[in-house]
């Protein structure tokens, strides 16, 4: 077990440093530089030239990779010129915070939703239940996530006013418009992801449901409630959580639209802000820093699952 | 009896061995898996061997083997005359329409988005031999296995488990091989079918001098079909000798415990019987088989020479036999 | 005349596809008395499955459907019984050991824990502790060694043979008036099904259980049942004592069955072949199912058209064929 944890941490570390390269080699060897990027076209040479070796990017190339790995290693993101020489862990990390609250309350409310409904949904295959719970997934499918929040956000904020129109207020200064600020992009979020949990959800317990090993399970004279939620059920969990696993890294990092619509500070709309003002100090270390969260929940998915799984974690 | 002593072999083996190398997940370095061990056998043309024993024993790697799908790790395979031990894919090819296999799933060895047409072309393709010559001898092959003209247009999907066995059949036969090794060929049918499958096996080789290496875990089947019986245990042969002689006096414990063990009917309709011998126990381990003699740890005839020695393949009456203590239940030494 | 444990009376089953009916089972009648082994014998299609699923309501609906008939166990009919109702028989009075011990167990359920539930389904109100020495106590009885250990143990850590006792297990775990065994040894090696079946009659004789064993075996039932049901194409084609039906066969398809199967007692010159295939289910042949591959009834108009009831042909022996005498005339010339 441990020997598979190590090759797992080794691959999660590999993965990483592929992906600092491919940041590194994307934002210094397109054209138009680093200091031109900040600067913008009107700048003038001086100004230019001063940037570049401020930044280091007179140097050879190699030098700057090293450089660049090196302070990664160490954890040191910089300092942001752009954002009057802040550091970049300063911006990076509240926002991903922000970030991770929005995609864990969705995840939890859209799993809440989803196990439930897919499993009474395969239960009852073909029955009203089931039918609704098909056009409900169908529909969170089909509808694209910006809609989805904006239609929420003209109802619920214009219509009835009953909720802030987006915006972040800290949980510590007012924890109730802290939540009610929550309220519209968790409730977005969820539904697209619940959607696809529970088709996940029902495809698997259908699956499981007609196993052998449940068919045994009626047949020693279990009940059905028993046979559902304990033998199908246990089954078809364990692939659910790598499922949920997939879908909480993809939010991470996917969140750009909704946290543009609802005006919440996170890790997506931290980097539409950064390029807008083409602080791309701030934007590649966004970049890396949603790559890892990705690269680590993905690590704890398979833990868990080899976790979860007997014929896994003992082979 | 088919054999006759005068003719040469047309397939001799000496001393194979054949091994896996499996990856453990977790495990650092490769374990070798030692599948067929130290294996002698010889099969004249027109002759049918027979080889029995439980899954995992390795009779399919040494039917493998025998026609170089795979590499022995030791040993001489020998086919016509030609030591082939280490021909490599291309040397192999010529030999490739001589010896050819069918395997126990005709429903996994079927392309499915093949009509049988290409399925049966596929072998004349494969050797470069014209359309012409193909198309003349295809039908032939389909009358050859008794399936209707009209079967070329279909899929394998429309037919039935018996009759893709028959398609596999005709595929193997495409380019006129002298020796077939038929993987479990009807491991997988219907008792009704079966006995279609194993009359025309029988059937063809009377019409085109075939030899076969048979391979069964049934030993009912295999008893009907073969001229000699090699029994196989954890990748070594046990006991090996004419058809009648293994069932009628097998002299190895492990086949004597084989024979007793089948449910036969002739109890039921009022036949005398041998006494029933019920192994203790399962396989062991052929990551890790035991000391000495393999079967020991089931036998009941063994002892401290059994532990230590292991027995090597020698002639008891009309077999070959390996075991330090052979012999019929009632006459084996027993401790 | 005793009283029958489970009497089957025209018992009928078919699943409804989206594109076709299957007729699984076609007015099956059979009954079977305290203590009595009965042998299902038949090729795969032929509905002895679907027939002994039926009974314990665990064939699924929809596709499937009841369309006839009566199963009574102690005088009850089970099939109109609602789930709740099947429960307390289920596992109780009743058990079954499946065909495929890989998949038969949870494979993330430990093995102890699928057996104590066994016995704390239908005793709620014993103690854990109690259910748990039993459940050791039934691995030991099916001969598993060391049984405290692997009584802790996942379905994968167990071989396939002992897959198949810890199933056993389960199924005696309340001594059951009757045990259902479906292909239990067919998945397993020749050495392994003799230990397995051992392990069943020992079980059976501790419990006096009852027992259908249903097999594609003829040498296997041969060896354990009292008398022996021959189905094909959802019908029993023929019924009797063992010692009957393999010496004194009635029906042709039993006849020719006998006659395909290889024997290690004597080798045949040459088995005999049943020409053409099972039927296909959707669509079986009308008249007798079996006509179309009958050496005898081949191209008799009464095969083609009327299909042959169940009939007493002597001795507690039946056969559904028009021309049962000509049959045994047949078995007779073959030497079957
Ligand atoms: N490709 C492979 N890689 C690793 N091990 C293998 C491989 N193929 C077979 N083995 C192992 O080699 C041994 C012999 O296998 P083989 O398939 O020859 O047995 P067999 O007698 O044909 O069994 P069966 O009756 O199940 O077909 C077994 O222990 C098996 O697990
Ligand atoms: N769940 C199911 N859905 C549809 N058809 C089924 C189902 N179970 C069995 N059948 C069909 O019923 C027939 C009898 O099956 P079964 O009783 O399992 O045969 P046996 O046990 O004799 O091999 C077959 O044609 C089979 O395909
Ligand atoms: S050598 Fe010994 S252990 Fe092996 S089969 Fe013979 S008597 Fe048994
Ligand atoms: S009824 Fe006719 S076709 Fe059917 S088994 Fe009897 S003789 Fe054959
Ligand atoms: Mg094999
Ligand atoms: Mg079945």
């Amino acid at each position: 077990m441990t020997r598979y944890v190590a090759r797992r941490l080794l691959h999660g570390i590999l993965v990483m440093w592929i992906v600092s390269t491919a940041v590194f080699v994307i934002f210094r060897l397109v054209p138009g530089d680093p200091a031109a990027m900040t600067l913008g076209f009107d700048a003038s040479p001086e100004d230019y030239e001063a940037l570049r070796e401020e930044l280091g990017l007179n140097d050879p190339i190699h030098v700057q990779y090293l450089r660049w790995m090196g302070n990664l290693a160490r954890g040191d993101f910089g300092k942001s010129i752009t954002h009057g020489y802040a550091e970049v862990s300063s911006l990076v990390f509240p926002a991903l915070g922000r970030t991770l609250e929005l995609a864990a309350l969705s995840i939890l409310l859209a799993v809440i939703v989803a196990v439930p409904l897919g499993m009474i949904s395969a239960i009852r295959e073909g029955t009203w239940v089931d039918h609704i719970a098909r056009v409900f997934t169908t529909l969170g499918f089909s509808m694209p996530t910006y809609v989805m929040g904006i239609g929420l956000l003209i109802l619920l904020a214009e219509v009835f006013p009953l909720l802030p129109p987006g915006g972040y207020v800290p949980f510590g200064e007012d924890p109730v418009k802290h939540l009610s600020q929550l309220i519209m992009p968790v409730l977005t979020i969820a539904s697209v992801t619940a959607a696809r949990l529970t088709r996940f959800m029902r495809a698997g317990m259908l699956e499981v449901l007609s196993a052998d090993y449940v068919r045994t399970a009626r047949a020693k004279g279990l009940t059905e409630r028993r046979v559902n939620y304990w033998h199908a059920f246990r089954n078809a969990a364990i692939p659910l959580v790598t499922e949920v696993g997939v879908n909480f890294g993809l939010l991470v990092g996917g969140m750009v639209v909704i946290e543009q619509i609802f005006i919440w500070p996170g890790l997506g709309w931290l980097m539409i802000q950064s390029i807008l003002t083409r602080a791309f100090d701030v934007v590649q270390i966004a970049v890396l820093v949603s790559a890892a969260t990705f690269v680590i929940v993905n690590l704890l998915v398979d833990l868990t699952y080899s976790w979860l799984d007997p014929r896994i974690a003992r082979s | 009896m088919k054999t006759d002593a005068a003719r040469k072999p047309i397939l001799d083996i000496r001393d194979i061995t054949t091994s896996y190398h499996i990856r453990r997940s977790g495990a650092q370095k490769a374990t070798t898996l030692v599948a067929v061990e130290d294996v002698t056998l010889s099969i004249k043309p027109g002759e049918t061997v027979g080889l029995v024993g439980e899954s995992g024993c390795g009779k399919s790697t040494l039917g493998r083997t025998i026609i170089r799908l795979l590499e022995p790790s030791a040993g001489m395979v020998s086919f016509a005359g030609q030591d082939i031990t280490h021909f490599n894919h291309q040397e192999m090819r010529p030999l490739r329409q001589e010896m050819q296999i069918v395997f126990q799933d005709p429903y996994a060895s079927l392309n499915p988005r093949f009509r049988v047409r290409q399925i049966l072309y596929e072998p004349f393709r494969i050797h470069g031999i014209s359309k012409a010559v193909a198309s003349q001898k295809i039908p032939e092959l389909l009358s050859l296995v008794q399936l209707p003209p009209d079967s070329l247009r279909r899929f394998p999907h429309e037919f039935s488990g018996g009759q893709r066995q028959r398609i596999a059949i005709a595929r193997a036969l495409a380019l006129e091989p002298s020796f077939l090794v038929l993987d479990e060929p009807v491991s997988a049918l219907d008792v009704s079918i079966q006995a279609q499958i194993l009359n025309l096996l029988e059937d063809l080789q009377t019409e085109l001098g075939l030899a076969y290496l048979f391979i069964a875990h049934d030993l009912s089947v295999v008893g009907q079909v073969s001229d000699r019986v090699a029994v196989m245990y954890l990748g070594r042969i046990v006991e090996e000798g004419p058809r009648d002689a293994v069932f009628n006096s097998p002299q190895h414990p492990y086949t004597i415990a084989l024979l007793s063990a089948i449910p036969d009917i002739s109890a039921a309709q009022g036949q005398q019987t041998r006494e029933r011998i019920i192994l203790t126990g399962d396989l062991p381990n052929p990551l890790d088989p035991p000391s000495g003699c393999r079967f020991r740890t089931r036998c009941w005839r063994g002892d401290q020479l059994c532990v230590d020695q292991e027995p090597p393949l020698a002639p008891v009456s009309d077999s070959l036999v390996a075991c330090h203590y052979p012999g019929p239940e009632d006459s084996g030494a027993r401790s | 005349m005793q009283v029958p444990l489970l009497t089957v009376e025209n018992l009928s089953v078919r699943f409804n596809m989206p594109d076709q009916v299957i007729n699984a089972v076609n007015g099956v009648s059979f009954s079977l008395n305290t203590g009595e082994t009965l042998g299902i014998v038949g090729e795969s299609g032929s509905g002895k499955t679907v027939t002994v699923l039926s009974i314990l309501g665990l064939i699924p609906k929809p596709p499937g459907e009841i369309t006839g008939g009566r199963a009574l166990f102690e005088g009850q009919d089970l099939l109109p019984l609602s789930t709740e109702a099947l429960r307390s028989i289920r596992g109780q009075e009743i058990s079954m050991v499946f065909q495929d011990p890989m998949t038969s167990l949870n494979p993330v359920i430990k093995v102890g824990e699928q057996l104590r539930e066994a016995l704390w389904t239908h005793n709620p109100s014993d103690s854990r502790s109690n259910h748990r020495r039993r459940g050791v106590e039934l691995l030991d009885m099916v001969g598993i060694p060391q049984p405290e250990r692997r009584y802790n143990q996942f379905p994968h850590e167990y071989s396939g043979g002992m897959r198949q006792r810890a199933m056993i297990a389960m199924a005696m775990a309340n001594r059951p008036k009757l045990l259902i065994a479906d292909e239990p040894t067919t998945a397993l090696d020749v050495t392994i099904q003799a230990q397995v079946i051992e392990t069943l009659k020992a079980a059976r004789q501790e419990t006096g259980a009852a027992s259908i064993l249903i097999t594609h075996d003829l040498g296997l039932v041969s060896q354990i049942a009292d008398r022996v049901i021959v189905m094909y194409a959802g019908r029993i084609m023929e019924e009797g004592r063992i010692g009957d039906i393999f010496s004194r066969p009635r029906h042709p398809y039993t006849i020719s069955l006998l006659a395909s199967i290889p024997s290690i007692q004597q080798r045949r010159t040459k088995l005999y072949s049943i020409p053409g295939q099972p039927p296909d289910m959707a669509n079986v042949p009308p008249g007798c199912p079996f006509h179309p591959r009958c050496a005898i009834g081949g191209d008799r108009s009464a095969c083609r058209s009327d299909s042959p009831s169940l009939l007493d042909v002597g001795a507690g022996q039946r056969a559904a064929c028009h021309f049962t005498d000509e049959a045994a005339i047949w078995a007779r010339e073959r030497g079957t």
